[in-house]
């Protein structure tokens, strides 16, 4: 009795954890979403090269992918209630080492540009403005090392692109092909996260717990 | 603190054998049902809300809000009240001394089962009523079995 009795607590502390990482790590279809727009910003960059319409679909991809994401974190993932997972002590040194790398980068770029005396230049404004946010937003949505790199190729590249610029292939020939790789690989851990996620649902709704959209 | 929480009483201890002096150190809190599927939940996460640990554990949640309220009591969960947007909600966090009580409740399940001994089959001497069971007067003590 005692051990059906542990096995039924690990199990449900178990559901406990797989669920709650689904707030900090695991983004299911949210990963899926990234993958997808990381292929088109890093195929159209390479073969359109660079134009308002590059620019354009690069930035609104890039916003879409950031706030989708959440969105899907809050209505799809966490349906049953809000369970924040702990952050470990290893992932949090890896976040800021990360984040803090990538903020020395933006400085140093801000600092070129200011140097360049493109401050004054209004059609700059916008490739400062993603550069000054994208340590930020990385601290803030991206949490896994292939989220990390598809969504900082991304703001690169509305960075980039925002100033009229593209990774091209004439300009940067297959400089960033491990992009592809990386988002390859974002969409193949995203669906594997949302069939887990799947499977969980079942369980919880076993309980008779209806969640988001299940109107029961 | 994790280890004061309506134990049976202590002077049974220094005749007792491992095994029943394991079920002696049972912290009741913890023991409760409700509120050990409770404290499971909470220790698989930092913070979960009403809505999840409903979910999670099928309580009802009238029994939920008394069984938190309980474990809040005596410092084995914190409760925190907030908005979510404009929408209240409540948050639940397992408290150290919460972890320690399920751990020390775990181990005193993991240590019964090493002194596991089939229960009594029908018929048998021990499993039948014993006197003065019927009639509400204290039970004869029973001895603890042998090699546990």
């Amino acid at each position: 009795m005692a051990e059906m009795q542990l096995e039924r607590l690990r199990a449900v502390q178990e559901l406990t954890r797989v669920y709650a990482s689904y707030s900090q790590h695991r983004s299911g279809l949210g990963n899926v979403l990234g993958g997808i727009v990381g292929l088109l910003a890093y195929f159209l960059g390479l073969l359109s090269g660079p134009g308002a319409t590059t620019a354009a679909i690069t930035i609104a991809a890039t916003i879409g992918w950031l706030v989708g994401k959440e969105i899907i974190r809050r209505r799809v993932y966490q349906a049953f209630g809000a369970a924040r997972a702990p952050w470990p002590d290893a992932d949090r040194r890896l976040q800021i080492g990360l984040t803090a790398f990538l903020a020395t980068v933006s400085i140093w770029v801000l600092a070129m540009q200011v140097q360049l005396g493109r401050l004054g230049e209004p059609r700059y404004w916008p490739y400062i403005l993603v550069v000054a946010v994208t340590p930020l937003i990385a601290w803030r949505f991206l949490r896994t090392q292939s989220e990390f790199i598809v969504g900082v190729f991304l703001l690169c590249a509305s960075a980039v692109t925002s100033a009229g610029g593209a990774y091209s292939l004439a300009d940067n020939g297959l400089l960033y092909a491990f992009v592809p790789v990386a988002a390859g690989a974002l969409i193949v851990i995203g669906l594997r996260e949302h069939r887990q996620f799947l499977a969980l649902r079942d369980e919880l709704r076993a309980n008779g717990v209806p969640g988001h959209g299940d109107d029961a | 603190m994790a280890t004061m929480h309506d134990r049976a009483d202590e002077p049974a201890r220094s005749s007792s054998t491992p095994a029943v002096t394991a079920v002696l150190a049972i912290d009741r809190m913890v023991h409760e049902p409700a509120r050990l599927v409770i404290l499971a939940i909470l220790n698989g996460a930092e913070e979960v809300d009403f809505r999840f640990l409903s979910a999670a554990s099928g309580l009802t949640k009238g029994n939920l809000s008394r069984q938190t309220a309980t474990l809040a009591e005596v410092g084995y969960i914190t409760i925190r009240k907030y908005y979510r947007g404009r929408i209240p909600a409540t948050g639940y966090r397992i408290t150290e001394e919460g972890r320690a009580a399920l751990r020390a409740y775990w181990q005193t399940l993991a240590t019964l089962q090493q002194h596991d001994t089939p229960p009594d089959a029908p018929g048998d001497a021990e499993a039948q009523p014993v006197s003065g069971e019927d009639t509400g007067a204290p039970a004869p003590p029973r001895p603890a079995p042998h090699g546990a």
